[in-house]
C-alpha cells in the first residue's frame, strides 16, 4: 500500500472513532434506534429490494430477448 | 519484560492481519454463492468506478453543506457565520437537499454493480479481509441510512424513524465519511473505456439523477417551481403565500398569541422594557425582502415589515454593534423555542422583529404577533411568536 492510501485508511479509522464517540455520548442520540435503522436498511436493501430488482430485470430481459431474437439461451440481467 | 522493536511489532500485526480464517465447507456454497450466479455482463469494474466517483462527489457535497448547516445551528466557539450574502444559506442548503436526492439513483446503481461481491466465496479469507468487508458493510448501511432518513425527513415522515433525525443524520454522516475514506484507501479507481451498453446504463442513471434534480429543485429555485412535481413543498403554498412547518396550534400558542395582555419583554443591561402591540407599532418600522429557508431544502422569499432588532437592542441599553440577543418564543417547550442571534446578525439592519408579512399582519402560523426574520439563517432559527428578547453585551 502506498503512503497516500495508508493515510486515507488511517484518516478513515480516526473519523470512524469520532463518529462512534459522538453516537455513544450525544444525549440526543437513541443508539438502539440508530443501530436498528442501520441494520434494517442494509437487510431490506440486500435481502428484499435487490432480489426483487434482479428478478424483474431478468424477466424483462428474457421477454425482450424472445421478441428481438429467437436465441433461447441469451441470459437474464441478474 | 520483552522490548519489541517497531519493525517487529509491525511484522506481527501484518502476520495477524493476513492470518487465514478457517474455510467454510464447500457444500454450504449454495444459492447466490454458487459460481456464475450473476450472469449479467453489464457489470464491470470500470462502470463501478465511475458510479463510485460520482456518488463519492455527491456525498462530499452533502457532507460539507450538511456540516455547515449543523455548525450554524449549534455554533462552537471558533465558528463564525456572516449575515451576508443574504442567500448564502439558501444556496448551501438547497444544494445539500438537491445533491442528496440526486445521489439516490447513483447509490442504487452503485450497489447493483457490486451486489455479486456480497456473495464472495469464501466469505472471509483472512482477518484483514473480514475487517475490510465489515468496513464495506458500514459504508453501505450508512449510505442507505443517510439517503433514506434524509428523504423521510423532507417528507416529514418522522414516525418511520426510531431516533431524533438531526442528531442521527449528523453522526451517521461522520460514520459514512470515515468508511468512505477507508474505501478510497483500499480500492483502485479504474478508468478504462466502457462498452456501449455500459455507457447507456451510466447515461440512464445520470438521466434519473438529472430528472430528480429538475423536478425537485423548484422548491428553492423559483423558475423551476411550476415543475417541482417530486418536491414535498412548493415555495408559494401556505397562508399568505408562504409555507409553514409548525402551526400555532401545533406549537400550543393559539390562545396566548391573541391574549390582550400580550407584552414583548426586552431585557438588557439597563433593565427590562415591556411593549404592547401598539407600542411595537409606534416604533420606527422598516421593510426587508428576505427568504425564509428551511433546513428541509425549500425556501421562499417575502417582504417583511417590523422593528429592527438593533433598535430594540439600543433601547435596552446595549451597543447594537456588539450585542448578542436571545429571542424566546411564547411556546412552552420544544427544541427551537429559543434562538441566539449572534452579533453579526444583531448588527445587520435587515434583521427584523417582523409584525407584518406582505403588508398584512402576520398569520398566526407565521408567528403573529411578532417573529424574528434575519438574513442568511436557517428557518428553524427564525423564532416565531416572540415573547421575550434578552440582550447582552458581546464578551
Amino acid at each position: 500500500m502506498t503512503r497516500g492510501r495508508t493515510l486515507l485508511v488511517l484518516a478513515g479509522v480516526a473519523v470512524l472513532a469520532f463518529a462512534a464517540l459522538g453516537l455513544l455520548t450525544d444525549p440526543d442520540i437513541r443508539l438502539a434506534g440508530v443501530v436498528i435503522f442501520l441494520a434494517a436498511v442494509l437487510v431490506l436493501h440486500d435481502g428484499v429490494w435487490m432480489p426483487i430488482l434482479l428478478a424483474v430485470t431478468t424477466v424483462v430481459a428474457r421477454v425482450r430477448n424472445r421478441k428481438t431474437s429467437e436465441s433461447p439461451e441469451s441470459g437474464g440481467d441478474g | 519484560m520483552v522490548r519489541h522493536s517497531r519493525a517487529a511489532v509491525i511484522s506481527r500485526l501484518t502476520r495477524y492481519w493476513l492470518s487465514p480464517l478457517p474455510a467454510p465447507l464447500e457444500r454450504w456454497r449454495r444459492g447466490p454463492w454458487r459460481p456464475g450466479a450473476f450472469p449479467s455482463g453489464l457489470r464491470s469494474t470500470a462502470l463501478t468506478s465511475r458510479l463510485g466517483m460520482w456518488l463519492g462527489l455527491a456525498f462530499a457535497v452533502c457532507f460539507v453543506t450538511g456540516l455547515l448547516s449543523h455548525l450554524i445551528q449549534h455554533p462552537p466557539g471558533w465558528f463564525w457565520w456572516p449575515s451576508r450574502p443574504i442567500r448564502l444559506y439558501q444556496v448551501t442548503q438547497g444544494l445539500h437537499v438537491i445533491t442528496g436526492l440526486a445521489s439516490a439513483p447513483l447509490l442504487v446503481a452503485k450497489l447493483w454493480s457490486v451486489y455479486p461481491r456480497l456473495f464472495t466465496w469464501p466469505p472471509a479469507r483472512t482477518v484483514g479481509h473480514a475487517a475490510e468487508r465489515g468496513a464495506v458493510a458500514a459504508l453501505v448501511a450508512a449510505s442507505l441510512f443517510q439517503v433514506v432518513s434524509g428523504i423521510l425527513n423532507i417528507f416529514q415522515t418522522y414516525a418511520l424513524m426510531p431516533f431524533f433525525f438531526t442528531a442521527a443524520h449528523h453522526w451517521v454522516a461522520w460514520l459514512l465519511i470515515g468508511a468512505m475514506l477507508i474505501h478510497l484507501g483500499t480500492r483502485r479507481l479504474r478508468s478504462e473505456r466502457m462498452s456501449p451498453d455500459r455507457r447507456r446504463l451510466l447515461l440512464g442513471v445520470g438521466a434519473a439523477a438529472g430528472l430528480i434534480t429538475l423536478f425537485t429543485a423548484g422548491q428553492t429555485v423559483r423558475p423551476l417551481a411550476p415543475i417541482a412535481l417530486l418536491a414535498p413543498r412548493r415555495p408559494n403554498e401556505g397562508p399568505q403565500g408562504l409555507p409553514v412547518n409548525k402551526t400555532a396550534t401545533a406549537a400550543g400558542v393559539a390562545a396566548a398569541i391573541h391574549d390582550p395582555a400580550y407584552r414583548m419583554i426586552v431585557a438588557g443591561p439597563t433593565g427590562e422594557l415591556s411593549f404592547d402591540l401598539a407600542a411595537l407599532n409606534a416604533l420606527p418600522q422598516h421593510t426587508a425582502i428576505l427568504p425564509i429557508t428551511c433546513v428541509e431544502g425549500w425556501s421562499s422569499t417575502a417582504t417583511w415589515t417590523g422593528v429592527r432588532l438593533r433598535d430594540l437592542v439600543a433601547l435596552a441599553g446595549a451597543d447594537p454593534e456588539h450585542a448578542v440577543a436571545e429571542v424566546e418564543s411564547l411556546q412552552a417547550g420544544g427544541r427551537y423555542r429559543v434562538s441566539t442571534v449572534a452579533s453579526e446578525h444583531v448588527r445587520d439592519p435587515l434583521t427584523l422583529i417582523a409584525l407584518r408579512l406582505r403588508g398584512d399582519l402576520l398569520h398566526a402560523d407565521h408567528g403573529y404577533p411578532a417573529r424574528l426574520i434575519a438574513p442568511n439563517r436557517p428557518g428553524v432559527l427564525q423564532t416565531k411568536w416572540v415573547g421575550r428578547i434578552t440582550v447582552r453585551e458581546e464578551s
